[in-house]
């Protein structure tokens, strides 16, 4: 074994060139002080953080504390911080920066987060950390020392691409790592290809169904952990519970997931509210003409009309004009004769009962041009939010939000990242049929730094699509009220690669209403038994 | 020794770098008026000087309002603890005036009194690896006798210390020169740190090693690892296993003492 020396080979020829040419030299007092304040900044002996000492206007959670020691101690800076949505993921991130900042490990570091997130990352680390931090703009300068925050889309592209791979960084952070989990994309490739020492990879999903998710997001941190990808997979492709456990064993060795049931946090409860609309008579009786038109034709875009017109007229028309056939053209015809949607009435009339800052969610950007418009008629202020936003855009919305308007209306990308712990009334307009999706929603109010009870309203409409998709299956898999967490993993265990697959695939390939219903009821059975199963016998990950 | 109290710390800096301090323990305020050297130092605003010193006129500082109490900070008061970046900067400040030294004991003699020649310094060790130590020690050289002391520092504290030379004192030139004096000490450390097992480094080494072994299994098993970033892995890898033990000078100079 060799231990590297390195001597200090400057001061002594400094002193001397001081003493020689009678420099000012200082006294005793400075002298003193210069011995204490290093004496200061010395890294403790103990296993402790230094950091803590120092961010004492920040209440840390133990679970966070905990989190950032044992990356730092125990799994020496490569880790997956793998915690349930609204944990504060980001906090135990600041934290471990921070300390390996204060112990003169890290220089140089590249943070990579989606784009929305950008400036929220740049002054989460400055307010909370005192990190000074580089948000990567126009013309970015790689080369400096420093801590430079990144989207990926910037910095994959060139010229940034080249000038990024030829440094080498002492910490690479990534933000919502399971975009990465397909080792055949570029993004991947990029992320692979980065030259790093320590490595945060930022993720509230770590487990998407893919046993070969898994295998890439380990294999970005410690490459050969997990061995190779042929002999992984086939080994772990057939779960026996002892090799469930061995895998485990060796996830557990570069990731950390805290759950919220096992955190000391006292959670806001969650209200949940579900709000049945009915169709008006003219409303039904298109509804039920353009299921004729659908069922049966085993076309994905079929189940979309439904969907679509169970969220506005606007969203339905949109898709209409661009399938110029006859059918559709009548079909538009008659969509034009429809007044006002009903749901949409409805939500004017709970958003007044609130009377106070709501999110409404949509899955359609057609929807909430028409709702803003609407909400606007009945002088309710609203501002919009979706994912096409510059950073600059998205966060001048939310503050318009946070400071003047009632209503925030958000399309799914808006889902992920903002954090809007000061509102705490959801109303999911129309429901995403990917329950990890909802999670996402739901997170972005009912999280850490909540001090109201979460109020979460869901609306359907009566003899529809929707009704089914939310009485028969969510509500029975209790969606709302559990926090997700094992979900994913139940799925997987069901070989359920995607439940929106699966629900698109039954609504299109069913002859009839009947038969959709009975569909759907079979399989929020199987979850629900499969999910009793779990907490029966204490699911894998808190094993 | 490190500093216990920020507030105390801070007032001490201040009044050091001749400011004007008012201070209130009690809910952490400071206003310090700054002089013309410090608020160049810390206040960030060098055009205005330059354009000052340009115009032949008299700068005015700032006064400087800060508080060690996150929640008595405000639009005017900024708030200033460990970690923060005006800290660092007062850091860097006191490390770099308290560097290098010359001193003589401060005494008061009736006849003529021979001033003995030290050579001190402090130096941190830093112990990276898997774990990350530091320590801070201090050494001290006669340079007449060629003596090594350790925890020197602890033993200046005691007395008390001047920049010009005490009268009826004269101080006595080195026998042995200070370049020499310094390479002693260090040969001391180097020879103490030979002695000791250094357990730390093994499990460092040693985990350096399985890492390694890792990287090579996934190299030789997936075509898709290119040379190039497994040497960059590799590298990297070191970065952060490899045993290392650094020296560091934080400060030092000579000292004159009268005991022989």
């Amino acid at each position: 074994m060799h231990i590297e020396l390195t001597r200090d080979l400057e001061f002594i020829d400094h002193l001397l060139e001081g003493i020689d040419q009678n420099q000012t030299l200082a006294d005793w007092k400075h002298f003193k002080l210069a011995y204490h304040v290093a004496d200061t900044l010395l890294i403790p002996r103990s296993n402790k953080l230094k950091a803590l000492d120092q961010l004492h206007h920040i209440d840390f959670l133990p679970h966070q504390t905990d989190t950032a020691s044992k990356v730092i101690h125990e799994m020496n800076g490569r880790a997956i911080l793998a915690d349930e949505v609204g944990l504060g993921k980001t906090i135990e991130a600041g934290l471990i920066l921070k300390e390996y900042i204060l112990r003169g490990l890290i220089k140089k570091a590249l943070i990579i987060v989606p784009a929305s997130l950008v400036n929220q990352w740049a002054s989460e680390l400055h307010e909370k950390f005192f990190i000074q931090t580089t948000i990567a703009k126009k013309k970015p300068v790689w080369t400096n020392d420093d801590i430079m925050i990144t989207s990926l889309d910037l910095a994959k592209r060139e010229p940034h691409c080249q000038a990024i791979l030829a440094q080498t960084y002492d910490l690479l952070l990534i933000d919502e790592a399971h975009k990465l989990k397909n080792n055949n994309t570029k993004n991947y490739q990029f992320v692979q290809a980065l030259s790093k020492k320590y490595c945060l990879l930022l993720t509230a999903t770590p487990i998407q169904n893919k046993l070969n998710d898994v295998f890439n997001l380990v294999t970005l941190l410690k490459p050969g952990l997990l061995g190779d990808q042929q002999t992984f997979l086939k080994r772990f492709d057939k779960p026996t519970r002892d090799l469930d456990q061995h895998l485990q064993r060796l996830i557990q060795k570069v990731m950390v997931r805290n759950l919220r049931h096992e955190t000391v946090l006292d959670w806001t409860k969650r209200h949940i509210k579900n709000i049945s609309v009915t169709f008006t008579e003219e409303e039904y009786n298109f509804y039920q003409k353009l299921e004729q038109a659908t069922l049966g034709h085993q076309s994905v875009n079929k189940t979309l009309y439904l969907r679509e017109f169970c969220s506005s007229r606007e969203a339905l028309y949109t898709t209409l004009i661009k399938e110029d056939s006859p059918l559709t053209n009548e079909l538009v015809a008659d969509l034009g004769q429809l007044p006002h949607h009903s749901k949409a009435i409805q939500l004017v009339k709970l958003i007044k009962d609130i009377n106070d800052k709501c999110i409404v969610f949509t899955e359609y950007r057609a929807t909430q041009v028409y709702l803003q418009w609407l909400l606007k008629e009945n002088q309710i202020s609203s501002v919009p939010f979706r994912g096409g936003f510059k950073r600059g855009k998205k966060d001048w919305m939310k503050q318009l939000f946070q400071e003047q308007a009632q209503v925030l209306i958000a399309t799914e990308a808006g889902g992920e990242g903002i954090n809007l712990q000061f509102c705490n009334h959801l109303i999911n307009y129309d429901l995403p049929w990917n329950p990890m999706r909802i999670e996402q929603r739901i997170g972005r109010i009912h999280r850490f730094g909540q001090k109201n009870d979460v109020h979460i309203y869901n609306f359907s409409i009566e003899k529809t699509i929707e009704e089914h998709v939310l009485q028969l299956l969510y509500n029975k898999i209790h969606l709302f009220e559990r926090i997700i967490g094992h979900l994913d993993h139940i799925l997987a265990e069901l070989n359920l690669g995607s439940l929106e697959k699966e629900i698109t695939q039954m609504v299109c390939q069913s002859k009839s209403i009947g038969e959709i219903k009975v569909k759907m009821n079979n399989l929020a059975e199987v979850i629900d038994y499969a999910q009793e199963e779990d907490v029966h016998n204490g699911n894998r990950e808190s094993s | 020794m490190a500093i216990e109290n920020l507030h105390d710390f801070l007032v001490t800096y201040f009044t050091t770098n001749h400011c004007q301090v008012n201070s209130n323990k009690k809910d952490g305020t400071l206003n310090v008026q700054l002089t013309e050297e410090m608020d160049e130092r810390l206040m960030n605003r060098p055009f205005y000087w330059q354009y000052v010193r340009k115009l032949n006129q008299v700068g005015s500082p700032l006064e400087l309002k800060i508080t060690t109490q996150y929640n008595k900070a405000n639009k005017d008061r900024a708030y200033l603890s460990f970690g923060t970046e005006r800290f660092n900067k007062i850091c860097n400040d006191a490390l770099s005036k308290g560097r290098f030294t010359k001193l003589y004991q401060s005494i008061a003699p009736r006849q003529q009194t021979a001033l003995y020649p030290w050579l001190i310094i402090n130096v941190k060790m830093s112990y990276i690896g898997k774990q990350q130590e530091e320590d801070l020690k201090s050494y001290g050289i006669h340079l007449i006798n060629g003596t090594i002391i350790d925890q020197a520092f602890e033993w200046l504290e005691q007395k008390e210390w001047t920049t010009t030379i005490p009268d009826f004192c004269y101080p006595i030139t080195p026998l042995i020169q200070v370049r020499n004096g310094y390479l002693r000490i260090e040969h001391f450390i180097l020879e103490q740190l030979q002695a000791k097992q250094h357990q730390w480094a093994e499990a460092s080494y040693q985990h350096l090693q399985e890492e390694i072994q890792l990287l090579n299994y996934s190299k030789d098993r997936e075509q898709s690892v290119d040379e190039n970033h497994y040497l960059k892995e590799k590298e990297n890898l070191k970065a952060i296993y490899q045993p290392k033990i650094s020296l560091q000078v934080i400060n030092g100079g000579m000292f004159y003492l009268a005991e022989p």
